[in-house]
């Protein structure tokens, strides 16, 4: 009976909790070619120009069923539109690995050192949640805590407020390009599984990139910063 | 209702097994576990936050440093030091020997081994001594539950297959001899 409500209370613990806590997380290393975490490396996207095209036509459902409406949300949150060959001009361009992790890793209910996301939203034990859509878990000492991130295959803005094996993936990735001299490491998108198994949602995952799981991503801008203009 | 009932019970002990973890899945994830404190007080583990952030083994008299190890999230913010903090230690019976075990989060975070004898330590290294299965994309070991004995320790291998599965084994480190450190699966 006890085990049975603890894992009620658990369960419970899960889907409650909010916190409003959107502080920056103070990260003050360098990224993949030396740039301090204040250095914007191009504009906000605005509303000109002729957008980039991408696989799937953006459809971000795979992710999960709110990864869609997620996405939307957050760029009309803060002002992101699809990017012109422009502006993508002005920001950064890595290569990067793409993977997925999602909500049945067994690891899943705690993050790790987690910024704070864009809705605020956050476990009981003030962790921030991941969202699908819009969050990735990125390498911190490729990419600073907290960023916004593109990725022009999928045509997906994502906030970089995650992490994960981090040291692993470096050793595994040695030698590859998104551990190169312009790497930001892998791009580990978060993944709601639903009522898929994890060996289904991981499948999907591969299907649905592909098989392009090295390509490259535009940092919007390094750092949380970017968050103090949203409303 | 009675076999309904036993179902039932079987099921939540086949849960608690299959999500037993160190540190438990239940409470608060980054709550430190073990004892940073050597059984006979001689010794303690402590975090450090400048220049970057790293665990150091001192001696309590003296405060001598005798060991320092990064840790898996150097940076110095409160991000990473609440990881930091989270590290689990585990000294045996006799103080001779210590695991230390960052949070084992989503595959982050490392496990240490030191030998302590007369005020001189030193690391021992098991990963070699535990093979990682060819399915796996990412490994990660953990302390689980800890100490079987005066020389033996379990551990888990926490595995995430090529295919998105998940697996754990189990296995058991005997350090009846330090320098050679054997190791055995189990369940």
């Amino acid at each position: 009976m006890r085990l049975n409500l603890c894992l009620l209370a658990f369960a419970t613990s899960l889907m409650t909790g909010c916190s409003e806590d959107d502080s920056d997380s103070g990260f003050i290393g360098a990224g993949p070619i030396g740039q301090s975490r204040d250095q914007q490396s191009g504009n906000i996207p605005g509303q000109i120009g002729r957008p980039v095209s991408s696989h799937g036509g953006g459809d971000l459902t795979v992710l999960g069923g709110n990864a869609n409406a997620n996405q939307a949300a957050f760029r009309q949150r803060f002002g992101l539109s699809d990017p012109n060959q422009d502006q993508m001009a002005g920001w950064q361009q890595y290569d990067a690995r793409f993977t997925e992790y999602s909500d049945k890793d067994p690891d899943w209910p705690h993050p790790t050192t987690a910024s704070a996301n864009w809705q605020g939203s956050a476990w009981s034990n003030g962790d921030p949640l991941a969202l699908e859509g819009t969050t990735v878990a990125v390498d911190f000492n490729r990419i600073p805590r907290g960023s916004l991130i593109y990725i022009p295959s999928l045509n997906m803005y994502a906030e970089a407020n995650d992490t994960g094996a981090t040291r692993l993936w470096s050793e595994q990735d040695y030698n590859q390009s998104d551990y190169g001299p312009n790497g930001a490491g892998r791009i580990d998108i978060y993944d709601s599984s639903g009522d898929r198994s994890a060996i289904q949602t991981e499948r999907d995952f591969n299907n649905w990139i592909g098989g392009n799981d090295y390509g490259s991503i535009y940092v919007v801008y390094r750092g949380s910063g970017w968050k103090q203009g949203g409303h | 209702m009675k076999t309904l009932l036993h179902a039932f019970l079987l099921a939540l002990i086949a849960a608690g097994t299959l999500f037993g973890q160190n540190p438990p899945l239940t409470g608060d994830p980054y709550a430190s576990r073990g004892n940073p404190r050597s059984p006979d007080g001689k010794y303690v583990w402590l975090i450090k936050n400048s220049p970057s952030i790293a665990y150091v083994l001192e001696q309590n008299s003296s405060s001598k440093v005798l060991a320092e190890v990064p840790a898996y999230y150097p940076q110095p913010d409160p991000d990473n030091l609440k990881y930091a903090k989270a590290c689990g230690v585990f000294w045996n019976r006799t103080g001779t020997i210590v695991a230390l075990d960052e949070l084992n989060r989503r595959r982050s975070g490392q496990l240490y081994f030191f030998q302590i004898q007369d005020g001189q330590t030193r690391q021992i290294k098991i990963d070699a001594l535990i093979p990682v299965p060819s399915t796996a994309a990412e490994t990660r070991l953990v302390v689980d539950p800890g100490w079987q004995s005066e020389t033996r320790i379990r551990l888990r291998q926490s595995v995430k297959q090529k295919d998105g599965t998940f697996a754990d084994n189990f296995y058991l480190v005997d350090f009846s001899i330090p320098t050679r450190p054997k190791v055995e699966k189990t369940k």
